[in-house]
């Protein structure tokens, strides 16, 4: 069943490539028929493709973690294929094919399958990036992701060596210290680059500030959960914690090094890449703690993160100079923008909270404080960007006359997304229900192997 | 009575109600914000001490609490008064406001629940989150000022947030030692604690929220300005309240945890820590009297006397002894209600003229007679001279820098005090008195509605200078409460181990002698008026009076002495441009490079990684 999460998109994409301007219309449907049928599925299933037991065979894994993860992503499809006006025309097929690609990504109990899908979903964010003629930058993208990929076929091909297989679950029982040693850095490259860490983060402004509104809404939300997703999965569950007090550097690193170089950014798109660096540096590091309550710190923040990029992207591409014509786009656009800095009433508070709690039971005094000096300088350059959206000063005539009005679904989708921000504030039992669960699923690694090599 | 924190919702409700109310009709929508803070002062004035409200819980093992304390009702009522009072000025002075009005009376009452919740949170963390919601409202507002209040608003908000995450820091660590935030449990375990420096960090973390918000050195630069430019009616709550939040947290840092049984005496019963935040008020009183000198701008000028009036606070909250501790509640009061009176006064100026430099006024006391009185007795609050309630707490923290032999902070005191007198003339010489300029010939007194207010709070310091047992019982409970010995007071007497102090003599006396000065006045003949050109100089008649403006460069002499001081915002500047062309450096070297260069950088990642690993 859970194998038409993939083959559905891919196989409508194929049908519809004679009828390219129809396919707008027919994405809402696909998105909400993988999300229904993700709710139908049950967890803790395993599906052997062609039959094959676990270790020979491709197995596509349903469990905790990555049923909550496959809803996050479709439900950022879902909601973005109600967005038509920003989807170029020749990009829909290629969403149908990232929407395969990523619940593949998320799925998939296989190292090697993981490699192929990773690639697929690059080679779908290379064209993606590639809209509003920023041909340079997904070169820099290619480029970057090539090598990154690479990087992780070889260090599939090692795991293969060291352990003789290639299924997640066979190579986390399997693993030995010599295996360790080395195929935890291959990995790491080769996520590195999509899961943003300095210094190969190089590509994010670029492509993200393309002034495509999908680009970064796509890229910035759903493919960077999915690859969050699989960090956890191979990291955590695969390498049982080996390897994470490298990543956690790298990951403060990251925070400090991306939130200084938004600071001085004169392009809002540009400004909010470099924060979607810092807060996928701030995530890693958080991880990188490698205990539940981290990981569900972690998965939280990056649920309120992305929740407040997919409106922060949005806003920033599509609107001009200022608000003055879309205010209530401006409303979404200053809750989100609140909700990243973690004022309180907003979703990002409950996180920021969260994660200061779990840094210091784990005795971790630096990652707070590199947490609140971050913020510090997010707060400064978020906040001046909203300030200059709603009192712009020397606003000509005629350009007040060429910004027009945002249509009502993108208003509305904006704001439904704006009031969860909200809502989560108050009430952060869904997103740390879905946090929750992700992370006992990445962190109990035998029920994983359990569930999936049957019972030994 | 309903419940405080149901108060807090329909504020937080009542912004939604105020916008619409005022898209239809902003004056409407003024007086609803009035009538909702004057209502909300009343429920606060019969609030019982003790009492307590169940919240929310955030983290386990901490219920989020609101709880009456004598503390946090006298810091609110203050607040309240001068808050209300800014709203009943509002509702005239909002015709004229340029742009989005709905916002601004939306943005108030956001603030103001914030502003509630602070004072009667019952734990760190209850406190940080109205602390943030007050900071956020009145962030809102700030940039509907002047041309520069947008750069101001960004250097209020991220000041604000070095001072609340460092309290932020200090609160998980509590929380991750002890497992509670409630400040009764916090002090009783901070006096159990055996680690001197962990009880320095938290007083000093925890505190720096309140240096931050007070505007207390070396986090002083945002008052300037933010008060400078914030909307003028707005530049009255600004200084006269919000700024009493900082006050607050300063007074829970030293005497709710109780700083004098924490820490080993370190001069004269005041511990180290103490000593050093005072002189941290020693600083601000320093730096806030002489830049005020400099101001041309009156606004600018006012902020940096807030400067030093916080610093003044914090002198007296640091001493922690009977008389001190008093001297600094009273001052927070004091400084309130005069900060509102001044720049509610210099909005009503503004509203008539539209401009705040002092060298482009000048005799506007012919034109806007009450304004000046306002302005009149609000400075001399300010400055400390009897008869006005200013006068009661500079003197009580004289004295206790006099008991404590403080010699050296009760010099800077001193020359705080007549630093006062200098800056505050400026303005009284530049825009009340003196030549009235033929472009304000025009002008007219604001209208009741604006001076109703502001001649309120006027009675209000006259009648608290006269009888301040009000104010004196407020602060008797609350030392009560924190285990100091009360001020002995009696009737109109004030009595301290130096001497005694009758308000109703001095009263009368200054009554008297008002009265012969009138007398005097009305005997003999009056001076002749003239007009403004009518008169020589050198030999010369006058012709062209804009000259002879003696508000530029009024105290030229003065600051001559210290024209090349190191400046503070300058220092700030450059840390800002340091960390921008870091910024920039990391931008050219790592994010903007060509793929071979991203090549390169690869390969040193898993050198890198190669060597940490082997």
């Amino acid at each position: 069943m859970s194998a038409l999460l993939i083959a559905v998109p891919l196989l409508i994409a194929f049908l519809f490539v004679p009828l390219k301007n129809k396919i707008k219309y027919i994405l809402p449907f696909v998105a909400l028929f993988s999300l229904i049928l993700i709710l139908k599925l049950p967890i803790e299933q395993v599906n052997f493709l062609g039959g094959w037991k676990a270790p020979f065979g491709i197995t596509l894994v349903l469990d905790n973690s990555s049923y909550y993860s496959l809803i996050v992503v479709n439900i950022i499809f879902f909601l973005l294929s109600l967005i038509p006006q920003i989807i170029e025309k020749d990009l829909s097929l290629i969403f149908l094919i990232l929407m395969a690609s990523i619940n593949g990504l998320i799925l998939t109990g296989d190292l090697f399958n993981s490699f192929v899908f990773l690639e697929i979903t690059s080679v779908a964010a290379y064209i993606l990036s590639s809209s509003k003629r920023n041909y340079y930058g997904a070169f820099k993208y290619l480029i970057l992701g090539s090598i990154a990929g690479a990087f992780y076929l070889l260090g599939t091909l090692y795991s293969y060596i060291g352990t003789g297989s290639l299924n997640l679950a066979d190579i986390s029982k399997n693993i030995n210290s010599e295996f360790l040693a080395v195929v935890p850095i291959l990995i790491f490259i080769g996520l590195a680059v999509e899961t943003k860490i300095f210094p190969l983060a190089g590509w994010v402004p670029d492509v993200y500030a393309s002034g495509s509104a999908l680009t970064p809404a796509i890229l910035a939300t759903g493919v960077t959960f999915s690859m969050m997703y699989l960090f956890g999965r191979i990291f955590i569950t695969v390498f049982h914690g080996e390897f994470l007090n490298v990543v956690y550097i790298f990951g403060l690193i990251t925070v400090v090094v991306a939130e200084l170089s938004a600071l001085k950014q004169d392009n809002l798109l540009r400004a909010l890449s470099f924060s979607s660096i810092a807060q996928a540096g701030l995530f890693l590091s958080v991880i990188s703690m490698n205990s539940y309550e981290s990981l569900t710190a972690g998965y939280f923040h990056l649920l309120n993160d992305i929740t407040a990029k997919f409106v922060l992207f949005i806003i920033a591409a599509s609107i001009g100079k200022s608000f003055i014509k879309n205010k209530t786009t401006g409303i979404a656009f200053s809750i989100a923008s609140f909700s990243l800095i973690g004022f309180p009433l907003f979703a990002g508070f409950r996180s920021k909270l969260l994660i200061l709690k779990t840094a210091f039971l784990n005795q971790n005094y630096i990652l707070p404080i590199i947490l609140l000096f971050a913020t510090i300088i997010e707060i400064a350059y978020v906040l001046r960007w909203n300030i200059k959206l709603w009192y712009p000063d020397n606003i000509l005539p005629q350009e007040k006359e060429k910004t027009q009005k945002l249509s009502w679904n993108v208003n509305l989708i904006l704001l439904i997304v704006a009031l969860v921000i909200i809502v989560i504030g108050f009430y952060p039992d869904i997103y740390l229900k879905i946090a929750q669960n992700i992370a006992s699923g990445l962190t109990n690694y035998r029920a994983y192997v359990t569930n999936v090599l049957g019972g030994m | 009575m309903i419940p405080i924190s149901y108060l807090v919702l329909v504020f937080l409700f009542g912004s939604v109600v105020s916008y619409l109310i005022t898209k239809a009709n902003r004056i409407v929508g003024a007086i609803f914000n009035f009538l909702l803070t004057f209502y909300a002062l009343f429920v606060l004035w019969n609030l019982e001490i003790g009492h307590t409200e169940k919240l929310f819980s955030i983290l386990e093992g901490v219920e989020n609490t609101f709880k009456v304390s004598s503390l946090g009702k006298y810091f609110s009522i203050i607040s309240l008064i001068v808050i209300s009072l800014v709203s009943f000025f509002i509702i005239e002075w909002i015709r004229k406001k340029p742009s989005r009005p709905a916002a601004f009376n939306a943005f108030v009452l956001i603030m103001s629940a914030g502003i509630i919740g602070v004072f009667f949170s019952n734990d760190l963390l209850t406190l940080y989150i109205f602390w943030e919601i007050a900071v956020l409202g009145s962030f809102l507002i700030v940039p509907m000022g002047k041309e520069d209040s947008k750069k101001a608003a960004v250097i209020y908000v991220v000041t604000s947030a070095i001072g609340s995450y460092m309290y932020l820091f200090a609160t998980f660590s509590i929380y991750n030692k002890y497992g509670i935030l409630e400040f009764d449990q916090v002090s009783r375990f901070l006096l159990n604690e055996p680690s001197n420096l962990f009880k320095w960090f938290i007083i000093l973390f925890i505190a720096s929220a309140g240096i931050a918000k007070s505007g207390i050195f070396p986090l002083h630069t945002w008052l300037r300005i933010t008060h400078g430019n914030a909307p003028d009616a707005f530049s009255a709550i600004l200084s006269g309240q919000l700024v009493k939040m900082g006050s607050y947290v300063l007074a829970i840092s030293l005497s709710v945890f109780p700083s004098t049984k924490l820490l080993a005496s370190f001069y004269s019963g005041v511990p180290l820590l103490n000593y050093i935040l005072i002189w941290l008020g020693n600083i601000s009183i320093i730096i806030g009297t002489f830049m005020a000198i400099r101001q041309n701008d009156m606004k600018q000028l006012i902020a940096y006397s807030s400067v030093a009036n916080g610093g003044y606070i914090l002198v007296g909250l640091g001493v922690m002894n009977s008389i001190g501790y008093a001297g600094g509640l009273f001052h927070v009061f004091n400084h309130a209600i005069a900060a509102a009176m001044i720049f509610l006064s210099f909005a009503a100026v503004v509203y008539r003229t539209g401009t705040t430099k002092i060298d482009e006024m000048g005799g506007l006391i012919w034109k806007m007679p009450w304004t000046f009185v306002t302005y009149l007795v609000g400075i001399i609050s300010l400055a400390g001279i009897p008869p006005t309630s200013g006068f009661i707490s500079k003197w009580m923290i004289f004295n206790a820098l006099l008991t404590k032999g403080m010699f050296v902070t009760l010099t800077i005191t001193f020359i705080g005090s007549v630093g006062s007198f200098l800056y505050v003339f400026r303005p009284l010489a530049g825009v009340f008195l003196g030549q009235l300029k033929k472009k304000h010939y025009e002008v007219k007194e604001v209208s009741p509605v604006m001076l109703i207010p502001m001649l309120v709070l006027t009675l209000l310091t006259l009648f608290i200078g006269v009888y301040p047992k009000p104010v004196l019982d407020f602060i008797v409970s609350i030392e009560n409460s924190l285990g100091i010995k009360p001020i002995e007071y009696s009737g109109t007497i004030i009595k301290t181990s130096l001497g005694q102090w009758d308000t109703l003599t001095v009263f009368t006396m200054f009554a008297v002698g008002f009265i012969i000065a009138l007398v005097l006045y009305i005997i003999f003949p009056r001076g002749k008026k003239v007009e403004l050109t009518d008169q020589y100089t050198g030999g010369e008649y006058l012709f062209n009076y804009d000259l002879y403006h003696y508000a530029t460069g009024f105290y030229r002499f003065l600051e001559r002495l210290y024209d090349k001081h190191p400046s503070f915002e300058k220092l700030y500047g450059m840390l800002v441009s340091f960390f921008k062309s870091m910024g920039e450096i990391i931008n050219e070297l790592f994010y903007k490079v060509s793929p071979s260069g991203y090549v390169f950088w690869i390969s040193i990642v898993i050198l890198i990684l190669f060597w940490v690993r082997w």
